[in-house]
């Protein structure tokens, strides 16, 4: 029966992707064949087009890796980083509100989807609190991103625990790109501005600032209401960059603090059907520090030591006041032994420490209480990785990374790839790799004090509570035919065993665990194609067989568990020079429906057309009009916890203009 | 699953658009800024001519080094593989981490020094400077601080500059067509010591 189901959408995501590649490899001959033979004089009378775009993929990586460039991002009309992330083949990106975001790879998506580990410059986004991004708080200008870096499957080889499901670099310029200044603003739907300035304060000694504003949208409810959800936040940094005169050693260092007022409704305690809810005014501040030290020792050696302090604030009016410090080292050493072998080695400390602070919002009786407690965490952590180029055609990388934690002595985190270039334009690969999540604070159990009647909680921590682990098995193959035809695709078998205590407000003798066990099945493909130097589409779809068992431990019974997770996804997205100085892009994605936690909860299949106008009236002014959800009014993306009344995504329309200076 | 079907209906319209080809824009010689460089570099490694020990030293291929991040999409990177330099032909190998051992850099013909090694250039040449290895970049100002050839981007069109005394140091010969045509610098002092 499931092996029938999986027949079929394999062959659906091999139709839609292969309908139009054939045709597109059709007729398409090498169009490298003959360049060689030019001449340097017409080399010299050549021009260059900058409208076409370097297909800068990663194509020989043993991974499932894609990279958002800047031109994207610029393309996409995003002007926060999880709208971006909506360019991401295989990466499900749904919005559950203005503030909360729903992101993941192959599955387990949630407002904590605890799975995904997303970086910035070297930076651990993965907050200690709530085991998952905040994304509402992470943004730049973001003319001052250089590329995105995505890999979908584990990377807890290097990157550690909480790297099961995907790994999200997000990289900044180096600030001798961004010399000049840039002022961006954007007003309609939503509104914003932001403004950077680089200078150069040595000879090879480069600075920048920045400082963004924004005010999102307030969405509206199922009934079509204004659900009165917006959000104010405004943020501002800086980054260094310096060598020495001999190149020899890098210094790089960059902070940032923000502050925002979010507005988000709560449900009122045991009121969910009812459909009661309350305004809970949340502010959200905090900052960081990053201080990076290279250097390059010689040709065959480098190494990188970082540290960085990352501070958060959360203050709710109704429910929690929380905030979490993080100070982390990282040290890593890139050698090349010899002309085979290619061997990094890597140490890293954390300690974080999570704060629930006393309680002095509005005393209300409806939202559950707590004892104020700190959490410290202390992670330890070693990594070893070979990249062996076994010979011209097949490149081996082998590595583990071994951690301690709080709560587990030992993990280890091992993985295997072999990357196997049959011909030039040929790539199959293929890894075996095991990842873990470390228990968070959010896994700890509130449990009644003695005294129950006082309505109370205490947060307790079961000492050893497992981690999650995954066993992924990862194939890919990548053709292309040069920058005009390419084609991805991956395939994957996970194992995932997690362990969670059960919210057990009744008993505090008898705690109960709940053990998932779960597989999930997966196909990702895309197809870029650009059939003219001013046409571009690219084509992606995933589809993905998730199945949950929850055993419960003190009833030895199994059961079926529902994920969120929708189980196909489409998108193309096309991008059209029409002049030099005019672009159309328009983007469409098609999500599938996904189950709730409850019936009530489904959420129906979605088609959005989001497009983009944009024209260059003068080499540094750029003027762009830009429309989400263009052919629908309103529908829900993702249902958070048992929430009963989602949050609808409008259609949304702005104006954004940007000046270059 | 109606909303599939309109999905896919919606989707044939666009292989349709795509599938009449509207006339392209008028074009003669037209490339990407990557591909380019890597032609004029394929070019370079033409007009070259290496010490004999460097040259016959049983490789069937000319290893062409990129040290750093790929700066080169597919199609450029296409435009050279394979390509015919004299007897050999050339083979692309990336160091994209950047490091690469003794071994590995004695095997390079040419090395294209990627933007992405810009601070760390002085280090890095310092290294490359004691083999026969053509060394280009696009990084501004890498011949006068001690490499050979400079790829610069002038408006519309790629132009090129020599430093004839880093060749020579490095016992290689470029031949007097190329560097005719090329802007000469000498090395200066500057950010060197």
């Amino acid at each position: 029966m499931i092996a029938k189901k999986i027949i079929s959408w394999l062959y659906r995501v091999l139709y839609w992707t292969l309908c139009c590649s054939l045709y597109a490899s059709y007729g398409l001959a090498s169009e490298a064949e003959g360049l060689d033979q030019l001449s340097i004089e017409e080399l010299m009378d050549s021009k260059v087009v900058t409208a076409t775009r370097s297909e800068q993929q990663l194509t020989d990586t043993a991974a499932a890796a894609y990279v958002i460039t800047q031109d994207d991002i610029r393309r996409s009309g995003a002007t926060t980083i999880p709208e971006a992330l909506r360019m991401v083949p295989g990466l499900h990106v749904a919005r559950i509100s203005p503030t909360k975001w729903a992101i993941s790879a192959r599955g387990f998506n949630g407002l904590v989807a605890d799975k995904l580990l997303v970086l910035m410059d070297g930076r651990s986004l993965y907050s200690p609190i709530n085991k998952g991004v905040y994304w509402e708080i992470q943004d730049r200008v973001l003319d001052d991103i250089e590329r995105i870096e995505v890999i979908r499957g584990p990377g807890a080889s290097v990157w550690g625990a909480n790297a099961v499901n995907g790994v999200i670099n997000i990289i900044t310029k180096h600030t001798a790109d961004t010399q000049e200044g840039s002022l961006t603003l954007f007003g309609g739907d939503k509104f914003g501005a932001g403004l950077r300035k680089g200078w150069q304060f040595s000879d090879q000694g480069f600075a920048r600032v920045y400082g963004k504003f924004l005010r999102d949208d307030s969405f509206t409810n199922q009934i079509g209401a204004d659900a009165n959800e917006d959000w104010t936040a405004g943020r501002g940094g800086f980054r260094l960059d310096w060598a020495n005169a001999d190149g020899k050693h890098a210094l790089m260092a960059q902070g940032d603090i923000y502050y925002g007022e979010y507005n988000e409704n709560i449900d009122k305690k045991n009121e969910f059907l009812t459909n009661k809810l309350i305004l809970n005014r949340t502010e959200k501040k905090g900052g960081n520090l990053l201080a990076r030290w290279n250097y390059n020792q010689s040709l065959a050696s480098r190494m990188t030591a970082q540290f960085f302090y990352d501070a958060f604030e959360e203050n709710q009016s109704l429910n929690r006041s929380v905030n979490s410090d993080i100070v982390d080292f990282d040290f890593q050493h890139v050698l090349a032994l010899n002309e085979a072998h290619e061997l990094t080695w890597g140490l890293n400390y954390r300690l974080s420490l999570v704060q629930l602070k006393p309680f002095n919002g509005e005393q209300s009786i409806t939202v559950t209480k707590y004892l104020p407690k700190t959490f410290v965490n202390n992670r330890l952590g070693v990594f070893v990785q070979d990249k062996w180029r076994w010979n011209d055609a097949i490149e081996i990388t082998f590595g583990s990374k071994f951690e301690h934690h709080n709560n587990n002595d030992f993990e280890y985190e091992p993985s295997l790839r072999v990357l196997w270039k049959p011909a030039n334009q040929h790539r199959l690969w293929a890894g075996v790799s095991r990842a873990i999540r470390l228990p968070a604070v959010t896994d700890l159990d509130a449990a009644p004090p003695p005294n129950a009647s006082t309505e109370i909680f205490k947060f307790k921590q079961y000492e050893n509570l497992n981690s999650d682990e995954v066993i992924s098995y990862e194939a890919g193959y990548r053709y292309w035919n040069s920058d005009k035809f390419s084609f991805d695709l991956t395939t994957y078998f996970n194992e995932l065993n997690d362990s969670q205590p059960v919210n057990n407000q009744f008993s505090d003798l008898f705690p109960e665990r709940r053990i998932k066990k779960s597989t999930s099945l997966g196909v990702e493909a895309a197809v870029v194609w650009r059939p003219f130097d001013w046409a571009r589409f690219q084509l992606s779809s995933s589809f993905m067989e998730l199945n949950i068992k929850t055993l419960r431990s003190n009833e030895n019974i199994s059961t079926d568990s529902i994920s969120q997770d929708p189980r196909f996804l489409v998108a193309l997205r096309s991008a059209f020079d029409i002049t030099p100085e005019v672009e159309l892009d328009v983007w469409f994605r098609y999500t599938d429906s996904a189950s709730g936690i409850v019936a009530a909860q489904a959420i129906p299949s979605y088609v959005t057309l989001d497009a983009r106008l944009a024209w260059k009236p003068h080499k540094n002014v750029e003027l762009a009009f830009i429309a989400n959800n263009l052919n629908d009014a309103q529908h829900p993306e993702f249902y958070e916890g048992l929430s009963f009344n989602p949050l609808q995504v409008e259609r949304m329309f702005w104006l954004q203009g940007n000046l270059k200076f | 699953m109606s909303t599939l079907v309109k999905a896919l209906r919606f989707l044939s319209i666009f292989t349709l658009a795509a599938a009449f080809p509207l006339p392209a824009f008028a074009q003669d010689k037209v490339f990407g800024e990557d591909t380019l460089k890597a032609l004029y570099s394929y070019k370079f490694a033409l007009f070259t001519e290496w010490p004999e020990t460097k040259f016959n030293d049983g490789n069937a291929a000319l290893e062409f080094c990129i040290i750093g991040r790929n700066p080169f999409g597919q199609s450029a990177l296409d435009a050279i593989q394979e390509k015919p330099v004299k007897d050999k032909s050339v083979q692309v190998e990336m160091y994209t981490s950047g490091v690469l051992s003794e071994e590995s850099l004695n095997h390079c013909h040419v090395a294209f020094v990627s933007a992405s090694e810009l601070h760390r250039l002085p280090a890095l040449l310092n290294s490359l400077q004691h083999f026969p290895i053509l060394t280009i970049s696009d990084i501004a100002g890498f011949s006068s601080r001690g490499g050979m050839i400079t790829l610069i981007k002038s408006g519309d069109h790629i132009q090129f500059e020599i430093n004839p005394d880093t060749i020579k140091q490095a016992g290689l010969t470029v031949s007097s067509k190329i560097i005719e045509l090329a802007t000469l610098v000498k090395t200066s002092n500057k950010g060197r010591d």
